[in-house]
């Protein structure tokens, strides 16, 4: 391997050790918030890869002015600055969801262990194998009381046995 | 520019404004809105395909803005992408019509809207993916549909399937990593993001043999990131968990769906992109071999030992799955036309286990275990015809789409070289074998003269009109499988 040709390709060769290093954290690190953390970092050195492609040294940035008549030669690629620009749109959309995800995760089985929170579902399933039907029923009283116009009160009475309906076997005991 | 020509840039648009529609709107109102939206969309896809079949089947290329091919954007289609576009929207109106009172029943009221909007959003970005001609866009409407279908796996916000969800989330965006750093890469190495300009550079480079280890890697990473995406056997961790956890039509629209709308998106890349010969100059097509004979082979196994109604219909989509991508590995022309087969007989026929499934379970009184559901299928005879349709047709049975689609693979694979096509083969009876011990014993449970108590009544029209559709669709697919045939070849040519 020719190490001057990885010197001229520093940036590329950054970002593909960054991939991987994201890539592998995402994969294989147990902790929510890491395995979000590790995906920013593999999408963000995707886009260090792109924007490195894009730029040519010695030119200017591609904005065309009705002053300047400059040849197209002279400017660096624009394309892949608008690439990364939606890349990172989607990469912003992709991270609030998981972390939407873990936190609604973390509220439930106050873990941030995907294994561990594997297993916790799995044995609330198991214990609770007609789940549905007292979680409906919970929230069909809550509503009656709603109803019957003590509104505060009932308000609070109905968070509180959705709260309670929501949680798994295991944490009402903790609790 | 002839009118229908502007059907499939106008069926996004409207999927996409459905979806801030359905927002806003009532749960009946967003109820109504997408099915006649989707009843729309399956009305003037078929059209679309009709005419395109006529017009002599050349590909119609639609600019998108200003600039022209090498450098804009632009829908490509043909009968063929017509045709996906009016399957895929027959299904989810299918989806939504029988799983609509599940939907009512479970969640809370205001949450409904949303599940619409989700739908909608994903069958934009469904039919983007179909009619795309620029790899981009079809990346970012690739993130687009996994953002919507993860949601609808967490619809149900129980702990199960939040767990399920992030777990479909974690491998799904390795997988999008994957795909994006390949077509990076490719972009760099070429220039281009429109599929035919990219296809002539890269049929160019492969002559010439330049940059040969650099063109394996990222035929490399574009495929194996769509097979992690669309739960080819080694990344289905979440299929079993996901599907057992979710509603009935969020797991009919995933498994006919979304995993299908990946599978479209690599197959237009092997062709129009790859073409067939660096694929197979870079020895992809044996991986992809690989993993489709081991999907094949375990999904079954994982289905046989599977404890429940759901979970075994999970595990068979995961060997399902392995049947198309074999269809992809036996190259182009048969294996592809094969491929492009069962994927339509399995959209319909996996949505219609799922979703006739979940009504003779809520029959039984909802447990997923095949004791609870013993003789279900008395109580509801309707679905339990319609689900023993939907299983002769996975096992291949005749009168079902299921045993043209196996006799395609067989076919196909017999026209490959001696020891790809034994395996191929073997394998081929094998999970048939596997398949018949699996759901055959299912239908004889549901048959069976149960003792089913709490025998729950309710009528369900809409459901079982839905549930009807999809059991006529994968017994017309046997009977009117050589027209079909015909279309599916006249579209590849022009795909």
């Amino acid at each position: 391997m020719d190490l001057q040709a990885l010197l001229d390709n520093r940036a590329e060769a950054a970002a593909i050790i960054l991939f991987g290093i994201g890539l592998t954290t995402l994969l294989l690190h147990r902790n929510l918030l890491k395995k979000v953390i590790g995906f920013s970092f593999m999408d963000s050195a995707i886009f260090l890869f792109l924007a490195s492609e894009g730029y040519i040294s010695g030119r200017a940035a591609p904005i065309q002015s009705a002053a300047s008549d400059l040849p197209a030669s002279a400017f660096i690629n624009p394309l892949p600055a608008g690439l990364v620009l939606t890349g990172i749109v989607v990469s912003v959309s992709v991270t609030a969801l998981m972390l939407s995800l873990t936190v609604r995760l973390y509220e439930r089985f106050h873990t941030l262990d995907l294994d561990r929170i594997v297993r916790l579902a799995r044995e609330d399933a198991a214990v609770s194998v007609g789940a549905a039907a007292p979680v409906g029923k919970a929230e069909r009283k809550a509503g009656t009381n709603a109803d019957a116009g003590a509104a505060v009160s009932a308000g609070k009475a109905e968070q509180k046995s959705e709260k309670d309906a929501a949680l798994p076997d295991p944490e009402r005991r903790d609790r | 520019m002839p009118w229908w020509q502007n059907i499939p840039f106008f069926s996004v648009l409207l999927f996409l404004l459905s979806a801030a529609v359905c927002s806003v709107l009532p749960p009946a109102g967003a109820r109504r809105w997408s099915r006649a939206v989707l009843a729309l969309c399956l009305l003037f896809s078929g059209l679309l395909a009709v005419l395109l079949l006529h017009s002599g089947g050349a590909p119609v290329h639609y600019r998108m803005g200003h600039f022209p091919a090498p450098w804009g954007n632009e829908l490509r289609f043909g009968a063929l992408e017509a045709l996906l576009a009016a399957l895929f929207s027959f299904v989810m109106l299918c989806a939504l019509l029988a799983g609509g009172g599940e939907l009512r029943g479970r969640a809370g009221l205001s949450r409904e809207s949303l599940y619409h909007t989700l739908c909608m959003l994903l069958m934009a970005a469904l039919l983007s993916q179909v009619y795309s001609n620029d790899l981009f866009t079809c990346y970012v409407f690739l993130e687009i549909m996994t953002l919507s279908a993860c949601a609808l796996i967490v619809y149900r916000n129980s702990g199960r399937s939040l767990a399920a969800g992030m777990r479909y989330m974690v491998l799904n965006m390795v997988g999008s990593g994957l795909f994006l750093l390949g077509v990076v890469l490719l972009y760099d190495l070429t220039g281009h993001l429109l599929m035919e300009p990219l296809g002539a550079s890269v049929a160019s480079l492969a002559v010439s043999g330049a940059y040969r280890r650099s063109l394996t890697v990222i035929i490399a990473l574009i495929t194996v990131g769509l097979c992690v995406k669309s739960a080819l056997f080694p990344f289905h961790t979440w299929v079993p968990d996901a599907y057992s956890a979710g509603a009935a039509p969020s797991n009919a629209i995933l498994s006919s769906l979304v995993s299908k709308g990946y599978i479209v998106l690599l197959l237009k890349i092997l062709l129009r992109v790859f073409g067939w010969n660096p694929v197979v100059l870079s020895r992809v097509d044996l991986l992809l071999l690989l993993f489709a004979w081991s999907g094949m082979v375990f999904g079954s196994l994982g289905a046989i030992s599977a404890s429940g109604l759901t979970r075994m219909t999970a595990w068979s989509s995961v060997a399902q799955i392995g049947y198309i991508f074999l269809g992809l590995a036996l190259g182009p022309a048969e294996g592809f036309r094969a491929a492009l087969f069962h994927l339509a007989v399995h959209a319909c026929s996996k949505s219609l286990l799922f979703l006739s499934g979940a009504k003779l379970r809520e029959a039984a009184g909802g447990g997923d275990g095949f004791r609870a559901l013993a003789g279900a299928a008395r109580l509801r005879p309707v679905f339990g015809v319609c689900w023993t349709a939907a299983a002769f047709s996975m096992v291949g049975l005749p009168f079902t789409g299921g045993l043209v689609s196996k006799l395609l693979l067989g076919s196909a694979a017999l026209g490959r070289s001696l020891p790809v096509a034994a395996v191929s083969l073997g394998v081929l009876a094998l999970s048939t074998l596997l398949n018949v011990r699996y759901f055959l014993r299912a239908a004889l449970i549901l048959w069976s003269p149960g003792n089913v108590a709490s025998a729950r009544s309710g009528r369900d029209p809409a459901a079982a009109l839905a549930c009807g559709a999809l059991a006529l669709a994968v017994v017309l697919s046997f009977v009117f499988a050589s027209p079909l045939l015909e279309a599916v070849s006249a579209g590849l040519a022009a795909f």
